[in-house]
């Protein structure tokens, strides 16, 4: 019941946010805005077939994780919406671009342990790289002066964040009470990560407009 | 009833091939696609086959959690071929999806009918337009995706792999809807097509919105 509490509380934040992301796409034509929708499309859809399993099997998927798929895809699509921002011309590759990348590596090591290999090197790949274009578009903003702030990136970085640390306190407990530190990050920590990532989205667009 | 599915490609396939024989070459290609389709179908039961009794999975088991994930990527594979062997524009690939698609919903309704009897037409006119909706669905995930994602080869082949999956959840999602009964699985007949219906409302506008980028 905990369980299915959160994940309802969760896949309506990101119906909210996914909506709002696919009308503006539609309504500005906007490329960023469709790889903002299809993340929470994406990610949606996967909450969505988790949810529906839990509630007409009373279990979590037993022989292979298909939300676990389109989980990796919302990374993928959020990591391509961080690419779209960046400068088209070559920069100089920095040591503080890689750390991410490296941190997904050393977890994806760490949860072998549990979990099967291929779900590990595909969602361990996807955010590795979007932890590369959330630093690296952050340290190019600040090496350029940019007056405004990449919000986006700032909002991919803390998602980033909020993944890792949801996945960690659910490697530790695994009860099943409210009080279970994985509901906590993940109602209080991944929900208002989902919703500054729309946020951030739709205040780029207005400084776009307004500059 | 036993039914043997090389026999039924077979009978199948020999029309469209000899057609394609004596048609101009736009038809040809159609043709040929929605073979490739019922081949796809035919690779997808040997491979889900195999699958099932590598992780030992039940049946229910094996149809919400491996024939997904095998079917879309079987039905993905000779348009991956073509992307990268032949540099095929994105209408073309659409094109070729959208054949596949058809050809493997085909083949899977007439295994379907062979193996559960043609009784019932309001049920089979329901199961056929919902399930051919499916496939149609996914075909319409991938061939838009492919506007979306053009250049450079890096981000298409990511953003393809992104849209294969989204595929799988809903075709996965469909086949749970299946496993149930009453009112659930009545919605998830309905899930397929309203789905088509809104993604063909969204042409438009999605084409203008990748023209624009």
């Amino acid at each position: 019941m905990t369980e299915l509490t959160d994940n309802l509380l969760q896949l309506f934040c990101i119906f909210i946010c996914g909506g709002h992301s696919c009308i503006a796409a539609v309504r500005i034509r906007s490329y960023n805005r469709l790889l903002v929708s299809l993340f929470y499309l994406s990610f949606g859809m996967g909450l969505a077939y988790w949810v529906l399993y839990l509630i007409l099997f009373g279990t979590s998927p037993l022989v292979f994780c298909v939300s676990e798929l389109s989980w990796t895809a919302s990374y993928i699509f959020l990591a391509l919406r961080l690419y779209a921002d960046m400068p088209k011309e070559k920069q100089k590759e920095k040591a503080v671009f890689w750390i991410l990348p490296v941190f997904s590596l050393a977890m994806c090591i760490f949860f072998y342990t549990r979990g099967s290999y291929f779900e590990n090197i595909l969602m361990g790949t996807a955010m590795g790289v979007l932890g590369y274009y959330a630093v690296k578009g952050i340290c190019l903003a600040k090496i350029r002066n940019r007056s405004e702030k990449p919000l986006i990136f700032y909002a991919a970085l803390f998602f980033y964040a909020a993944e890792y640390i949801l996945w960690i306190s659910s490697y530790f407990i695994t009860k099943n009470i409210f009080v279970n530190p994985y509901y906590l990050v993940d109602i209080l920590i991944l929900n208002p990560a989902l919703i500054l990532i729309a946020v951030a989205q739709s205040r780029e667009e207005k400084l776009c407009r307004t500059t | 009833m036993p039914y043997n599915i090389e026999n039924i490609f077979i009978c199948l396939a020999a029309p469209f091939l000899i057609a394609a024989l004596g048609t101009n070459a736009g038809n040809r290609k159609n043709y040929l696609f929605i073979v490739l389709g019922f081949v796809c179908c035919i690779i997808s039961a040997y491979l889900n086959t195999f699958f099932s009794a590598l992780y030992n999975a039940q049946d229910t088991y094996a149809v919400l959690e491996i024939s997904p994930v095998i079917e879309e990527t079987v039905k993905l594979l000779p348009l991956l071929f073509g992307l990268i062997v032949f540099e095929l524009c994105p209408e073309d690939g659409g094109n070729i999806i959208f054949n596949i698609a058809v050809g493997f919903a085909t083949f899977e309704n007439i295994c379907y009918l062979l193996e559960n009897g043609t009784g019932n037409l309001f049920y089979l006119f329901v199961r056929g337009f919902s399930s051919g909706a499916m496939h149609i669905t996914c075909a319409f995930i991938i061939g838009y995706g492919l506007r979306v994602f053009r250049r450079p080869a890096a981000l298409r082949a990511a953003g393809i792999f992104g849209l294969l999956c989204v595929a799988i959840t809903f075709h996965a999602t469909f086949n749970m809807l299946m496993k149930t009964d009453g009112m659930i699985k009545q919605l998830g007949y309905a899930i397929p097509i309203v789905s088509c219906i809104i993604l063909l409302l969204l042409k438009a506008p999605f084409r203008k919105l990748t023209a624009s980028k």
